[in-house]
């Protein structure tokens, strides 16, 4: 584990803790710079709104040539994210670019939490409550909030 | 010992190599007479007459003012005397510089040239002593034999016209102290001031590259008037070493209203004024015109692939073999661009172009990817090289070197991401799929169209050019994207890299370049 870091990682890591990005935080852990504890607060006018979500990141060996790979820790309720915290969005798959990083990245995540996307789901059944009945669903989303991301740690 | 012919001879235009072929045109000399006398082991040519079929009677303009002297003083008038005894004039030691010429395709560099008078560039300076010639007077003889006497006589200057076995004209040229000349050719002879060879085009493959030079070995020549404003007039074909040009049989030639033989070489000298001239703001590719051994200018036909000499020399008074600033000399193999003085001294500077280059590294752009500072080589950065493997954290290595997408313009480093089919790559940044070149700085400063630069704070804003990733501003690089060049002898014309010579692309020849600033 004592390799050098890339240029790249170092820059990204030393960026996030000078600027951070406002209802985000990403730490390194202190034994391996690669893998990054995040911190996501949940949007204002959002179901998860108040709440502060836990995340992973973990940047794969072949970073930023490949994405890094991100799970909610947090239990949510969202049509894109699925029981095991796994993350329903293009930039981490087919559509990622290295010219995206941990920032865009979780930038974009906190935007997935404004702008569910049932007609992409990743859970079904999430999804699927919430094409029938979006009110039912949202409130739900807003329980799992109060229930596992407020006061919960 | 006097020769008289008169006869009529139909003559075939010349049949030139490869597509530059013409038409056949007839041309008509008729009743040319000739009497030539020796005494005193000195020529002594009287009446030159050669009678066109249109007028019935005109006389060889070379008679007018200095055959005549030359006739009756014994040449006393027309060869100043250089010899060994008298002191050599120094008319002015001063270094007056007139142009350059500028071969396309080189920026500002020969590889592997060991001769000093092939560059990529030749600076025309005021010689010490003028040595420019001019036409003296014309001879019509009936043997080859006759014309090797006649010259070896009078060992200066002369062209040989050969018209048939049983005619040939030899036009003398005597030493013109008003002009020097330059000569520009294949060959290495001395006789050859600057060497200029096929230039290789990137991207015209085998087609050109490994066949015979088309470049003529004496393929042109420029003569210079000594005084301001320093008028530049360029003639095909050069003098050999013992001063001679020939045109064959085969060759293209003619006589022209004036009664004087004239002719066009093999693969022939074409020109190009641009419209606007070579600074301009509005400037534009503009026809295209051949120029023949007397320095008349013919119009060709819409493209290079069916040439064809108008047999009436243009009237245009813009359609000269005065080089202009700007002016393109078209050697069919390499094109060379004539700077004035005047031009040149408004053109940026190198000191103006490495300027440009510390200001782009002073921004620190930086690779989105690999978030490193990207270094553009200058003077004190060496370029960083592609195969050297370096620590991650040198200057030197390849992830530094600045790298375009040429769809987009968004500038990078080195890496390996995004690689489609045919070479092409994805741009992380806005995902267009094209091209992917390293970006190489203009460094030949001749070639720039830029005058603003005298503002040290007026840097360019940076382009490049498309497909080979040629780095200038903004008006260079739509200038020339603007300039047709006839590329070889069957590529017809095209816009090309000032700095390599490729073809540039039809669609968007261009790019303007996106730099991510450092953070």
């Amino acid at each position: 584990m004592s390799n050098l870091l890339p240029t790249r990682i170092l820059k990204e890591t030393q960026r996030l803790m000078q600027e951070p990005v406002p209802g985000i935080s990403a730490t390194p852990d202190e034994s391996n710079a690669k893998y990054f504890h995040v911190m996501i607060l949940g949007p204002s006018e959002s179901p998860y709104e108040g709440g502060a979500f836990k995340l992973e990141l973990f940047l794969p060996e072949e970073y930023p040539m490949a994405p890094p790979k991100v799970r909610f820790m947090t239990k949510i309720y969202h049509p894109n994210i699925d029981k095991l915290g796994r993350i329903c969005l293009d930039i981490l798959k087919d559509k990622w670019s290295p010219a995206l990083q941990i920032r865009t990245v979780l930038l974009s995540i906190q935007a997935l939490l404004s702008a569910p996307n049932p007609d992409d789901p990743l859970d079904n059944q999430v999804a699927n409550q919430w094409k029938v009945n979006e009110a039912e669903a949202i409130k739900t989303a807003k329980e799992w909030t109060k229930k596992y991301a407020i006061d919960s740690n | 010992m006097t020769i008289e012919t008169s006869n009529f001879m139909k003559l075939n235009l010349r049949s030139r190599s490869s597509s530059r072929e013409r038409p056949l045109t007839n041309l008509q000399i008729t009743n040319s007479l000739i009497r030539t006398n020796s005494c005193n082991n000195k020529k002594l040519i009287d009446d030159i007459n050669l009678i066109n079929p249109s007028t019935s009677s005109s006389s060889g303009s070379y008679t007018s003012s200095s055959y005549t002297e030359s006739d009756s003083n014994n040449n006393l008038l027309i060869y100043p005397k250089i010899d060994s005894n008298s002191e050599p004039r120094r008319l002015n030691a001063t270094c007056i510089k007139y142009g350059e010429l500028v071969v396309l395709g080189y920026n500002g560099g020969l590889k592997n040239s060991n001769q000093s008078r092939r560059k990529s560039k030749f600076v025309l300076n005021r010689r010490d002593l003028p040595n420019g010639v001019k036409p003296c007077s014309q001879h019509v003889l009936q043997t080859q034999q006759e014309a090797d006497n006649l010259i070896q006589k009078n060992p200066n200057h002369s062209v040989t016209y050969t018209l048939s076995r049983n005619q040939t004209v030899v036009v003398q040229y005597t030493s013109d102290d008003k002009t020097d000349m330059f000569q520009i050719g294949r060959s290495s002879e001395s006789a050859i001031d600057f060497i200029v060879l096929d230039t290789r085009v990137p991207n015209l493959k085998i087609l050109n590259q490994n066949q015979q030079s088309t470049i003529s070995r004496f393929s042109c020549r420029i003569v210079v008037e000594r005084e301001y404003p320093y008028t530049a007039r360029i003639y095909a074909a050069g003098f050999d070493a013992t001063k001679r040009i020939f045109l064959g049989e085969k060759a293209t030639k003619w006589t022209n209203e004036k009664g004087e033989m004239d002719g066009v070489t093999t693969n022939g000298v074409l020109i190009m004024h641009p419209t606007n001239g070579f600074i301009g703001n509005d400037s534009k590719s503009n026809e295209w015109m051949e120029v023949s051994v007397c320095g008349a200018v013919f119009s060709l036909s819409e493209t290079r692939l069916t040439p064809m000499i108008s047999r009436v020399q243009t009237n245009n008074p813009n359609k000269n073999n005065i080089l202009r600033d700007g002016t393109l000399i078209d050697l069919c193999g390499a094109t060379l661009l004539w700077r004035s003085i005047e031009g040149l001294q408004k053109t940026p500077t190198k000191h103006y172009l490495d300027m440009n280059l510390e200001y782009l590294n002073n921004l620190r752009p930086q690779c989105p990817v690999g978030l490193k500072t990207l270094v553009f080589q200058t003077e004190s950065t060496p370029m960083p090289s592609m195969d050297t493997m370096s620590s991650s954290s040198s200057l030197n290595s390849p992830d530094r070197i600045p790298m375009v997408y040429l769809k987009c313009g968004h500038v990078h480093g080195n890496h390996e991401w995004g690689i489609k089919k045919d070479n092409d790559r994805e741009c992380p940044l806005c995902r267009k799929v094209g091209p992917y070149v390293q970006l190489v700085m203009g460094v030949e400063p001749s070639l720039y169209t830029d005058t603003d630069f005298l503002n040290m704070n007026n840097l360019f804003k940076p382009y490049a050019f498309r497909p080979c990733g040629h780095m200038a501003s903004e008006k260079t690089c739509k200038y020339w994207s603007r300039i047709l060049v006839p590329q070889g002898t069957t590529q017809g014309l095209n816009s090309i890299c000032p700095f390599c010579s490729i073809t540039l692309c039809k669609e968007q020849p261009y790019v303007k370049l996106i730099f991510q600033e450092g953070v």
